[in-house]
């Protein structure tokens, strides 16, 4: 009951800031600016096919790039337990490497991998691999001492121990970066199309501040939401699957 | 120290000049001597005075590397702790909660026999109804009560049939009522696969209760003194347990007290 109370309020209050945006902005030079909601509906509905192009290419960049850092964590994670010095050099050098804005590196792959889809999942990628990777290798560590003494009793190998018990048992922590990744995904993608794409939303930002185009940087920007929104909702929903044994609302 | 010295063909469990440290300066045991002829002993001793160091020495978890010091000889049955695990016959609860919490009831019993590569799941069936765990095998672990899930590792533990069993302070947590009812069943489910037991606790009642030879480590960081209890075990069904064994209670209660005091003064 308390829940839907606050659904309703934040509704209420969305709207009525919606409102004053409305009134507060039409005919003045706000207009120019940041336009207001009843033109920038109708811009979206005129141009749904378009926008929705751009943001079907926009997901599948993040979405690959998403994968991609997701599968390379795993494989790095995997190399560390069966090499367990490599931990050492590759922890400290992935800690340090996220002092380098690592957005700035955007130009860099539009310029090595042209207009394409590449540069823009790489750079997604890049942007999600350090919260999955560093969450993954926390949730090891936060493995109970005495399952870890557990599996010496059992005298198992390194495959078996990384199948039956790293893997199932970091989940909570995995899917913790995993969520953290599904936005910043997004905003890799979006980055790289800004320095250079054929379609896209991050093209459509840059197209629109160059010709003063407010609608579009403002239906670009509730569509980005959406998509961000999206992945993270799938990202849930994989836990809801996965997760039954450590998600509360189950019981 | 030592009031029996047999012929070592005949021990069961030897443990000599034991010493450990996690780095070379602060010993936890120190020229630790324990011979026994009992399939199962009990370790007491009062807390932080490395009585689960020393269980950890005894089954391999603890093992020599470049930053600890340990030296000194233990064999079980004949064998050395590093031959103990390779020939995966031991079983170990821990004080902590070891449960897997991903898997069933079932799932975690039937973990180590899968883990085995075995394929007849019959025992695993066999040790939960055993321990009457036969009805909530598809519960997750996080769906019962403390007991209930240590009625699991008991499960779990036994279903390997272990040679010898190690005991880190399993009942800890637990009221009267759940720990009697566990007693039983650990007598029982030893009573069918008689493995070497080892336990290690602070609870004088429940070393005096499951074991047969009782050693108290006392803060010098080696045994003080070793008692032999002749009434043979099970004890835990008798209409009284302790009949007999109170003035020994008393007696290693005062003894671990005592030790604990003149420490205090040479300080």
């Amino acid at each position: 009951m308390k829940k839907k109370g606050n659904i309703i309020l934040l509704v209420v209050l969305a709207g009525l800031l919606l409102l004053i945006w409305e009134f507060a902005a039409r005919g003045t030079d706000a207009e120019l600016f940041i336009s207001f909601p009843s033109k920038i509906v109708a811009f979206l509905v005129k141009n749904i096919s378009f926008l929705l192009q751009s943001t079907a290419v926009t997901l599948v960049e993040s979405l690959i790039g998403l994968i991609i850092a997701t599968l390379f964590s795993f494989a790095l994670m995997v190399l560390c337990f069966y090499f367990p010095k490599l931990m050492d050099i590759v922890l400290p050098l992935s800690v340090t490497s996220q002092v380098i804005p690592l957005i700035t590196l955007a130009p860099l792959f539009a310029l090595i991998f042209d207009i394409g889809l590449t540069a823009k999942i790489m750079m997604a990628a890049l942007l999600c691999f350090f919260p999955i990777f560093i969450n993954f290798a926390n949730g090891v560590n936060l493995i109970p001492k005495s399952i870890t003494e557990l599996m010496q009793i059992y005298n198992i190998s390194t495959t078996q121990k990384i199948i039956k018990f790293y893997f199932p048992l970091s989940l909570p922590s995995i899917m913790q970066g995993l969520k953290v990744s599904s936005t910043l995904a997004v905003i890799g993608a979006i980055m790289a199309e800004f320095c250079g794409a054929k379609i896209g939303l991050g093209k459509n930002l840059y197209l629109a501040t160059k010709r003063l185009n407010p609608e579009l940087i403002m239906s670009s920007i509730v569509l980005s939401a959406v998509l961000g929104g999206l992945l993270y909702v799938l990202v849930v929903l994989i836990e809801n699957k996965l997760g039954y044994w450590y998600k509360q609302n189950k019981q | 120290m030592l009031e029996c010295c047999s012929i070592y063909l005949f021990m069961n469990i030897i443990v000599e000049n034991l010493t450990f440290a996690f780095n070379a300066k602060e010993y936890v045991l120190k020229d630790l001597n324990l011979h026994s002829q009992a399939n199962s002993i009990a370790i007491v001793g009062a807390s932080g005075g490395g009585k689960s160091t020393l269980l950890r020495i005894m089954s391999g978890l603890i093992r020599q590397n470049k930053d600890n010091d340990l030296h000194g000889k233990v064999s079980i049955n004949g064998l050395s702790p590093e031959q103990l695990i390779d020939t995966k016959s031991i079983g170990f609860i821990f004080q902590e909660d070891s449960l897997i919490p991903y898997l069933t009831v079932q799932q975690n019993v039937e973990l180590p026999l899968k883990l085995k590569g075995e394929t007849n799941m019959e025992s695993a069936e066999y040790f939960l109804s055993k321990v009457g765990l036969f009805n909530d095998r598809s519960k997750l672990p996080r769906e019962l009560s403390g007991g209930m899930r240590t009625r699991v590792e008991l499960a779990r533990t036994f279903v390997t049939r272990p040679k010898v069993l190690f005991l880190d302070e399993p009942f800890v947590g637990l009221d009267e009522y759940w720990r009697t009812s566990l007693y039983k069943e650990l007598e029982l489910l030893r009573e069918e696969t008689s493995p070497i037991t080892i336990l290690v606790t602070h609870h004088i009642e429940e070393a005096l209760t499951l074991a047969n030879h009782i050693f108290v480590l006392g803060k010098h960081k080696h045994i003080i003194k070793d008692f032999v209890i002749e009434v043979p075990l099970p004890r835990v069904f008798d209409e009284n347990p302790m009949a007999g064994l109170e003035d020994l209670k008393q007696g290693i209660s005062k003894l671990i007290i005592s030790d604990s005091l003149t420490n205090e003064k040479e300080r």
